[in-house]
Parts: C-alpha cells; structure tokens; sequence
C-alpha cells in the first residue's frame, strides 16, 4: 500500500471507533512537545511540519520535516527533559492523532494493527532513504544524494526542496556555508541551476 | 573585523539575548513572518538573488546623550526614554568573497528614508560601537522591490558613500526638499497626537515613537546640512561656525509636544 491509503484506511478505522482527534495549526504554533511518554502517535493530514531540539542555549536544532501523510509522535524518541523536542507547523498544517498505548494494548482495535504495523514500515523507509544520504562521505555527495532522492520522486529532473537551505544543512548534517559553497560550485559546474529553493538537475 | 563577523555576534531573543529580535540567515526570518505583508515580498526579493544574506530584526540600541550632534539638537525628551529607545527594524547583512557590507532597511512611511537615515547616523556616530563600519552600511526605504534589490546588489560592487548619495538624489532632489517633507510630516505629528493619545490605555508606545521619531528628524536635518559640501563652500563661505549654525536652527524648526503634555494629554 502507499502512504496515501495506509494513512486514510488508518483514518477511516479510527474514525469508526469515534476515537480520533483532528486539530489544525496555522504556521509558527507549536503542535506537540515531547516532555513525558504519552505515545501519542500523529498523522500530517495537509501541510508541513518540523521537528525540533531545543538546547540549553537556546538553540533550535532541526531534526527532521513532516509532509503530508508522514507520522510522528513521542513513541519514536527517546525522551530527555533536559532538551525538549517540539513539532512546529512551518504552515497551516492538519493532523490526527490518538493514544498509541490504547490502540496497542485493547483488543478492540485488532482491525488497525495490521495498517499502522504499514506505517510504521513506510516511515522506516523515509529515514532509511536518509541514512543512505547521510552515509556518502563527502558534502557534495550527500547534497547530490539527497537530490537525487528528490527527483526520482518526480518525473522531469526538477523539484522543490521541501526545506530551507538551513533545514538542509542540519538535515545533511553539514555546515550551512559550506554546504552553500557545495551548492554553488555545483552550479558553476553546471551540474544544477536554482532559483531560490527551485532546483533542475541538467546532468 | 568586518562588518558582517561583528553583527553576527549579536544575540537574539531566542538565546535570551536583548539586543534584538531576531539574527539569523534572512531565509529563516521569513519562515517566520506572515507571507502575504509587504516586508515579506521585500525581505523574500533579497534572498531571491542572496540565498546567504543574514538579517538583524529590530536592534535596540541606546540614545548616546553625550554625542556633540545630540547635544547641539537638544532635544531632551528623548534622554527620558527608558532603556535601549531606539530600535533599527531590519539591518539584512553578508559577506561576500572580501565584501562585507549591511543595508539598514526602514519599511514604507512617509518620511521612511530620512528614519532610515537617522538611524544610520545613529548607529555610526562617536561613541557608538560601530562606528568603525560607517563606509559599510547603507540606508534605504519604501516599498521598490526592484530599488531595494539593486541596492542592495549594487553595495558589494560600489562604495557605500556613492550609493547613498545617489539614493539621496532619488528620494529627495534637494536639502530643501527633504526639509519641507520632513516638516510637514512632524507638522501633521504634533496635531494629531492628542487624538491619537484619546482613550488610549497604555501611552508609552505612542509617545516613544513621537519622540524617536521628532529627534530622528531633528537629527538628519542637522547632520545632513553639516554634511552638504556645497552649502558650506557656497552660503557660509566655508565658515563651519556659521554652517553649524544654519544647522541648528534647522534643526529647531521641528515644533513637537513636550513628554510631559503627551503625558498630561493636552498642551
């Protein structure tokens, strides 16, 4: 199954429970903390979100970014109340959520554990895409690997990336600046061309 | 140091910082405002063509009482302001090979540019800590997308002294011309703040602004007159006694409401 029917049969069975929560967030607010495992386990609906760690010195370090139909939630991470995680909506974003714990452990939700076991697969597909990124060497490789996960997922070689130049960084797990330089020299080489995050892969 | 390496020092809000909103690369800043306002579209033009432009959002610094300009203007209300009164809303700043350089940008107002300018010879007179880097900013308003780019494109190929003047010209024809707009402006002030103030719960907002905005006029018509070359050689016959002069009672044609009438709600 794609994401898209895994996450709308999940939808669909929850609903029939009359056990789901839909809530929508406009851009900036903050939809979850993770402070202490509740397991509540969130489906993005429309929009986009992030994932962020906040240090002690204030700094807001990117983890991850949320499209459509990806899930998150506290059940995936490790929680430490020293450095809060927080999901924020990087605009009008929909989701839906419920207790992860309840679904698990009540018979009454047999029919759901199959699909959400599919979920979880797809989601483990993303992040493994992301360590095959994370795994080439050099800056460059990674920014070419991670295009190149970006244009397969359209037909022409051209796509939006779906983050900020700083998001990118930290997802690469790369210094902005030089991650910059990378993208420019690839320009010159006349590998891509942009236009502000718009990206076309010429070779 | 540069330009760019010392703004970059400047802590924001966000690391409990109190020296301005938001430093950052301006790409974040725009995540976070709304995308349909105006400083948006401005702000999203630059980073259009500077994907590594930075930006300082609402710097606050301090009225520097002992500065020789701001003690000719006297204009004492302002030194009653409390804490850092004067704040710059956005300075978008880079390096670029061996560049440095930063654009203060004033948002659209009557009266943008000479704000814009006001705070430049603000942040760059004696005694304040950049004035190292005066040859390295530059000033601008309004709402000309395509100015506001080129400028800012055009300040890491130029120097920042010819951009200026050139602005200058752009804005405002003559030194009298800019006068005239600016009395107009603090004109149209000084009748309307009683209105303003009516009703109002929490003045302070209101009457700060009155104030920053009456010594920012004062001001720029003060050093801009010191500054003209040609008034000096040609109308005080290079007498900088008599042009200070000329100044100063230029710089008094401002007519304000004193902070204690603001205050008080009526004259």
């Amino acid at each position: 199954m794609e994401k898209n029917e895994v996450v709308h049969e999940i939808y669909k069975l929850m609903a029939k429970y009359n056990d789901i929560k839909v809530k929508t967030y406009n851009k900036g607010e903050i939809i979850t903390n993770f402070l202490t495992n509740r397991n509540y386990i969130y489906f993005v609906l429309s929009g986009n979100c992030s994932l962020y760690r906040y240090a002690r010195n204030g700094d807001m370090i990117f983890l991850q970014r949320y499209e459509r139909y990806d899930s998150f939630g506290d059940c995936f991470h490790n929680i430490e109340l020293n450095s809060e995680l927080s999901v924020v909506a990087d605009n009008k974003v929909s989701v839906f959520f419920f207790d992860y714990d309840e679904v698990i452990h009540d018979s009454h939700y047999n029919s759901i554990h199959g699909v959400l076991c599919d979920a979880c697969i797809l989601q483990l597909r993303t992040l493994n895409e992301r360590i095959e990124v994370l795994a080439k060497k050099t800056i460059r490789d990674r920014i070419l690997a991670y295009f190149d996960v970006l244009s397969k997922r359209s037909i022409i070689k051209e796509f939006e990336l779906p983050m900020s130049y700083t998001q990118l960084s930290a997802f690469l797990g790369v210094d902005r600046s030089a991650m910059m330089r990378e993208i420019k020299q690839l320009e010159n080489d006349k590998i891509i061309t942009r236009y502000k995050h718009h990206i076309s892969i010429k070779k | 140091m540069a330009i760019a390496k010392v703004l970059e020092q400047f802590i924001d809000v966000r690391k409990n910082g109190d020296s301005c909103d938001f430093n950052g690369y301006l790409e974040d800043y725009l995540q976070t405002i709304d995308d349909n306002s105006k400083d948006y579209q401005i702000l999203s033009a630059i980073f259009a063509e500077n994907n590594d432009a930075k930006v300082l959002v609402n710097y606050h610094l301090n009225i520097n009482a002992s500065a020789i300009t701001n003690q000719i203007i006297r204009y004492k209300d302002i030194n009653k302001l409390e804490g850092k009164a004067l704040s710059v809303p956005y300075i978008i700043y880079e390096a670029k090979e061996d560049v440095e350089r930063a654009l203060i940008y004033y948002p659209a107002c009557e009266c943008g540019y000479v704000f814009a300018k006001g705070l430049y010879y603000c942040l760059t007179e004696p005694g304040s800590e950049l004035i190292d880097y005066r040859n390295e900013f530059i000033a601008i308003s309004g709402d000309d997308v395509q100015l506001i780019v080129n400028t800012y494109n055009d300040m890491f190929k130029k120097k920042a002294g010819f951009i200026q003047r050139s602005l200058d010209t752009k804005f405002y024809p003559s030194y009298d011309d800019m006068k005239q707009c600016i009395i107009t402006e603090s004109n149209r002030m000084h009748d309307t703040v009683f209105d303003e103030l009516k009703g109002v719960e929490d003045k302070y907002p209101i009457i700060k602004d009155h104030i920053v905005k009456w010594f920012l006029f004062k001001k720029v018509l003060y050093v801009q007159y010191m500054l003209n070359k040609d008034a000096l050689a040609k109308v005080h016959e290079g007498n900088v006694k008599k042009q200070r002069n000329q100044a100063k009672m230029n710089a008094d044609e401002i007519v304000f409401v004193s902070f204690s009438a603001m205050w008080r709600g009526n004259e």
